[in-house]
């Protein structure tokens, strides 16, 4: 696995970010605004939700590239969510990757059967490998 | 085989009649053996009124008349006699039969009773009805096998407790870990402003120290998840070489850094495709090529070697490093354990890299040992059978009491 460049201060001028709108539904206020915040660096659009719900309406009305999921979440769970997505035809191709605590295989399979682009294990990735991952997906859309 | 409430049952016993096995063995003899015996005696007495009278006949009476009868009554003697061995013969085979029964049938039930219980079945009791000392020895042990199954279901619901509890606290302390590493490496990328190379360099030792506290969550999740017999596996035809190989890439450069040469002897007529879970064949030799580099001190040397021994594939994990102390050697891959000497070392390890392998490499279907001297180095050798029956994805059904409580 070559690991992404993770140099200081080394901001692409040529990257588009500031076009794509991130939504980030998470929990947990200090992770979510410490990955907020690093979206932001990155001149990512950023939408914060703290559950699903929220998330899922934030989705219908603005509409982001790519949507960030945690999956223990108050009331509806992650893959609640990530189903309800996918179900929408309106979202159905919208990228969504997993950024959860959960990383057994079952849950990992589980996710990427229900359409998840990617999982992630929070624990397992700096917020600069999630931005890395973030790009990568969507320059292959 | 019913339950019935031990306590009731020990008053009826005490207030029923009892028939302890040395009664039984005279009533059965009374019965069996004595009233044949004096059947037989009565009969021998009508015989000895035959034998007198064939033996001194009355010379007066002797006409052929006479004569007809008294070989008639020869006849009604050999029949009685005959009548008389069989009586008595019978009888005794019959008394030895049943008190041989009475003895040999309890014992053949607590055979049976002894034996389920050590295959861990639940609710095996005995009862005989016998009303003797067999039936004491059944109430004790329907004793015992209650406190064994009171006992069995308080450790299984310790287990499932405890690897519950490990498995939410992992993925609580994910949360936390994921705060410290992300904020670490906001500042270590600079992005809160410009550090110094000595602050640098303290936060990196914090953010290792914590990756250390990262590694030992997933591990912990491996473990509880092994436990709860959880774990599924995927058996796909794969180059065990391959898998080894790439393995032993992944520790080149810590062998490099650490001044150790790490060599891999490939097997010399290639192996055909396995069936393996690739990646948790992955973390197995992950974790033994951890232990073997870790626990070698500098100048020292790593080799990996696979070979076909009949029909399993053999690979060798051969270290120059501190070993393992005789004490130490059968514990080596129990959970939690790390041997007294890298203790001593203060290196960092969880004692469940082994427990881990050890676990995985069973689970398809080989053998894992050591073989090692302290001060010497350590080989650690597992085999894999190359005709594994298993194909595609097993889920695992083991259940925790087939890994808890080994030593």
């Amino acid at each position: 696995m070559d690991k992404p460049n993770s140099e200081p201060v080394t901001p692409q001028p040529v990257n588009d970010n500031g076009n794509v709108k991130v939504l980030l539904i998470e929990d947990d206020r200090f992770l979510r605004e410490l990955i907020a915040q690093k979206l932001e660096r990155e001149k990512f659009q950023v939408m914060q939700a703290v559950d699903g719900e929220e998330g899922l309406r934030k989705l219908g009305e603005q509409k982001p590239n790519i949507v960030l999921l945690d999956l223990i979440l108050p009331g509806l769970s992650g893959f609640d969510v990530l189903k309800k997505i996918k179900e929408d035809s309106a979202n159905a191709s919208m990228p969504v990757v997993i950024l959860s605590n959960l990383g057994q295989r079952e849950d990992v399979e589980r996710g990427l059967s229900l359409g998840a682009s990617d999982f992630l294990i929070k624990a397992h990735f700096t917020p600069q490998e999630i931005i890395v991952k973030i790009q990568g997906i969507l320059a292959g859309k | 085989m019913t339950e019935t409430n031990p306590k009731l049952e020990r008053e009826k016993q005490h207030k029923s009649i009892r028939f302890p096995i040395s009664l039984k063995i005279i009533i059965t003899t009374a019965i069996f053996g004595v009233a044949p015996l004096i059947v037989a005696m009565v009969l021998s007495l009508l015989a000895q009124d035959i034998f007198v009278s064939l033996m001194f006949p009355n010379p007066v009476n002797f006409d052929p008349e006479a004569r007809v009868a008294a070989e008639s009554n020869f006849m009604n003697l050999l029949q009685l006699l005959i009548l008389f061995i069989f009586i008595t013969i019978s009888g005794l085979i019959l008394a030895l039969y049943l008190l041989s029964r009475s003895i040999s049938e309890p014992i053949l039930d607590f055979r049976a009773a002894f034996r389920e219980l050590v295959k861990g079945k639940r609710n095996v009791r005995v009862n005989l009805g016998t009303k003797d000392e067999f039936e004491d020895l059944a109430k004790h042990f329907n004793e015992m096998a209650e406190y064994i199954d009171k006992n069995r279901e308080k450790e299984e619901k310790i287990n499932d407790l405890k690897s519950e509890f490990i498995s939410i606290a992992a993925h609580q302390l994910r949360s936390p870990l994921s705060g410290i590493k992300w904020t670490f490496k906001t500042l270590l990328d600079g992005d809160l402003g410009v550090m110094t190379t000595e602050q640098k360099e303290s936060l990196e030792r914090a953010y290792s120290v914590n990756e250390r506290l990262i590694s030992l969550v997933a591990e912990l999740l491996d473990v509880s998840r092994i436990e709860e017999g959880k774990i599924g596996y995927n058996f796909n035809g794969t180059s065990l070489e391959r898998a080894v190989e790439e393995a032993v890439e992944e520790y080149k450069l810590i062998a490099q850094n650490k001044n150790i040469e790490l060599s891999f002897f490939k097997p010399q007529i290639a192996l055909p495709n396995m069936p393996l879970d690739e990646e948790r064949l992955g973390l197995a030799l992950n974790n033994l090529l951890a232990n073997a580099t870790n626990y070698t001190l500098s100048g020292g040397r790593v080799s990996v070697s696979i070979e076909r021994v009949n029909e399993e594939a053999k690979v060798t994990i051969k270290d120059t490093g501190v070993g393992i102390p005789k004490g130490d050697m059968n514990k080596i891959f129990s959970k939690f354990f790390r041997a007294s000497n890298v203790v001593r070392m203060q290196t960092p390890g969880t004692g469940l890299g082994l427990f881990i392998a050890r676990n995985i490499i069973e689970k398809h279907g080989g053998k894992i040992w050591v073989e090692s001297e302290e001060n010497k180095g350590s080989s650690f050798i597992f085999t894999l059978p190359i005709n594994n029956h298993k194909q595609g994805f097993v889920v695992d059904d083991l259940s925790a009491d087939d890994l808890v409580g080994e030593e």
